[in-house]
């Protein structure tokens, strides 16, 4: 596990997964780009404000038998809510774990991008061919990034508008996230609160 | 829906003031709409504005409910809070016809609808399936394999909405609903522009869900309802119980039906077509004397039957008046000293009606009549020929029947007769059968009614 210091307030900063794109500071919030040669500072953003979530940056314990670890997540405003991402290690790979009024998810990335129509001209209830499969578009929506902690695998500035297309494909849920430079397809399944033990959580 | 102007109420179109009011849809039927008093528009309930023009309409009882924001309840070991709710009302009914969408979070991480209708509860979750096609033609959805019309679907626009929800509803926003069943299941397609929700859901019990999130009262109303309901319930299965035993003590009684035989035997013709005249009418007076004959049962009751004969001959365009009497052999004997001769006879008829003590058992007058003439239909030709009664004897026994006749003309006696039936109770159970019916009816109806809570549930 590489431990830097933070560019900006010097504080010792861990990085526990290769795959990680940016670290937040955990003490002055600083959104810190992992680079080769070391850190550097994306941007210095308010630290996130305490919404409650089962996980904390760390915790770990099994999702549906297997093991996983809580590195950090990132937090999206929409339609005046908010609902986190939490960016984990599963099972021997990476995995978003959603936490969204009260209900859980955990998505796989599909697609790193795919050819997808204008999202101005997507409607709910639509079907869409993304990587060969045929995908009806539940929702579609636009959240703005609001902040982040710990570790991300996927990052995208605060303020950031992405609009989301939730979809239904093959009895699985897919996400599909676009911003102005990228496109992020995930397929995944919803979680019961019973699918998910936390390391230390009494019974 | 009340009509009345409602200064708040802005035309979309021109900014003039909208006014509630009628648009007739049908030959009796109005519907309620707004419209603008300055450009005419009209807003129906096709329209989202109409749902905000006439929110109040719907929304009146939203407060009877037994979910409320905030409620928390615990079913199965996972505990449930009430968190939002929408309220939805049929786009095609003009009139109420709303149902309540209450969100809950689970504390299993599960979103749950629970959604009251008609006094029934239904819990729904979201459900991913396997395959869904909502593009697939013009006149289908394809669901998991299953074609569902959408001649099916159905419009609810939304009326109301409080708490925390998973997007931010607008009054009069349209729903796209298809409620359909696979596999036994119960499954809804809610489809706006913006989201598809697919949920699978079950008919859940008012009682576990009263008994989880409801108050005490509500408790206390909930059982008192059930309770009542119970004893109406009980009472409609002793009143069907009550009608098939009259009903099958009515077919027996109708079995029993029984013709009394030879009661026009032993005919004596006391007088035949004799000239009278009262109160300046002239006619024609009869008299004849059958029997005996044999009345079997005690206490039975029996339907007598007098009519004209028109084989003999045809009233014609006139009219006959008749009375009918029963003697009993002992009592018309003891009258006659049994003599049988004609002037006894018809000394004992002059004087019957002024006798003390009656001598007859039963008495039954009436007229047949023959009449025609012309209106401005046209020609008619109307009769009544027959009159019929009944009766009950106390005692068994021999009988005499005495027919008593006037006639406008000349008639032959003979062509009116009369014939005794036996008659079981059938009348009697049938009218008992009836009456349990409508006790059915009444307990039936109350069994799904009475309720004591301030909103509706279904006798589930």
């Amino acid at each position: 596990m590489p431990s830097l210091g933070c560019t900006s307030c010097g504080a010792p900063v861990a990085i526990v997964n290769r795959f990680s794109k940016v670290v937040v500071c955990g003490y002055c919030g600083t959104h810190l780009r992992i680079t080769d040669s070391g850190l550097d500072i994306s941007g210095k953003y308010p630290k996130l404000a305490e919404y409650p979530s089962i996980f904390s940056v760390g915790s770990s314990g099994t999702i549906l038998g297997k093991p996983f670890r809580a590195l950090g997540r990132m937090r999206y405003a929409c339609k005046g809510a908010h609902y986190d991402e939490w960016f984990l290690e599963y099972d021997g790979g990476t995995a978003w774990f959603a936490e969204d009024d009260g209900t859980y998810a955990i998505y796989f990335e599909m697609l790193e991008a795919a050819d997808l129509p204008d999202p101005e001209k997507i409607k709910a209830g639509q079907n869409m061919i993304v990587g060969g499969k045929k995908v009806m578009i539940k929702e579609k929506g636009i959240a703005e990034i609001e902040s982040g902690e710990g570790e991300l695998y996927y990052y995208q500035e605060p303020g950031t508008r992405v609009t989301f297309l939730d979809g239904i494909s093959e009895g699985k849920k897919v996400s599909i996230e676009m911003t102005d430079d990228e496109v992020e397809i995930f397929t995944g399944r919803p979680l019961l609160r019973r699918d998910i033990e936390i390391a230390g959580e009494g019974p | 829906m009340g009509k009345g102007e409602n200064s708040k109420l802005k035309c979309t179109g021109c900014g003039g003031d909208v006014v509630k009011t009628y648009r007739t849809v049908d030959e009796d039927e109005e519907a309620p709409i707004g419209r603008c008093l300055s450009c005419g528009k009209e807003y129906d309930q096709y329209t989202g504005e109409f749902y905000r023009y006439f929110a109040d309409d719907f929304t009146q009882d939203v407060g009877n409910s037994m979910f409320k924001l905030g409620l928390k309840g615990i079913l199965g070991g996972v505990e449930y809070e009430i968190i939002g709710r929408i309220r939805m009302q049929e786009e095609d009914e003009y009139e109420k016809s709303t149902w309540d969408e209450w969100l809950a979070v689970s504390s299993d991480g599960v979103q749950h609808y629970f959604v009251e209708e008609d006094g029934e509860l239904n819990s729904y979750e979201e459900y991913v399936p396997e395959s869904i096609d909502l593009e697939s033609d013009t006149s289908s959805i394809i669901f998991e394999g299953k074609k569902i019309n959408r001649d099916t679907a159905y419009s609810g626009r939304i009326v109301f909405f409080e708490g925390e929800l998973t997007w931010k509803p607008e009054i009069g926003e349209a729903v796209t609903c298809y409620d359909f069943k696979k596999d036994g299941r119960n499954f809804t397609i809610e489809q706006t522009d913006d989201e598809v929700s697919v949920t699978m859901g079950v008919t859940v019990s008012y009682k576990d869900y009263i008994q989880a999130f409801g108050r005490e009262d509500v408790r206390k109303s909930y059982e008192n309802t059930m309770s009542k309901r119970r004893l109406y319930r009980t009472g409609s299965f002793i009143f069907t119980a009550g009608a098939m035993l009259s009903f099958i003590l009515a077919i027996y009684s109708y079995a029993s039906y029984e013709t009394v035989k030879n009661v026009m035997v032993g005919k004596s013709v006391i007088t035949s077509n004799e000239p009278v005249s009262e109160n300046s009418q002239s006619s024609y007076f009869s008299q004849v004397v059958y029997g005996p004959f044999e009345l079997s049962r005690k206490n039975g009751l029996y339907d007598v039957d007098i009519y004209i004969d028109e084989k003999v001959q045809r009233l014609n365009l006139s009219w006959q008046s008749f009375r009918f009497m029963l003697l009993k052999e002992d009592n018309f004997k003891k009258a006659t000293d049994s003599q049988t001769g004609i002037a006894v006879l018809k000394n004992l008829f002059s004087e019957i009606d002024a006798l003390k003590d009656p001598l007859e058992s039963y008495t039954m007058a009436g007229d047949f009549w023959d009449e025609k003439g012309v209106d401005s239909e046209g020609t008619w030709h109307e009769n009544d020929l027959r009159g019929s009664s009944s009766f009950v004897i106390d005692e068994p026994g021999k009988y005499y029947a005495y027919l008593e006749l006037y006639s406008e003309k000349k008639r032959e006696i003979d062509s009116v007769k009369y014939s005794l039936t036996a008659a079981g109770s059938v009348r009697y159970y049938l009218i008992a059968a009836v009456l349990m019916i409508v006790l059915i009816i009444v307990n039936i109806t109350k069994a799904r009614m009475y309720n004591e809570l301030p909103f509706d549930v279904a006798s589930k």
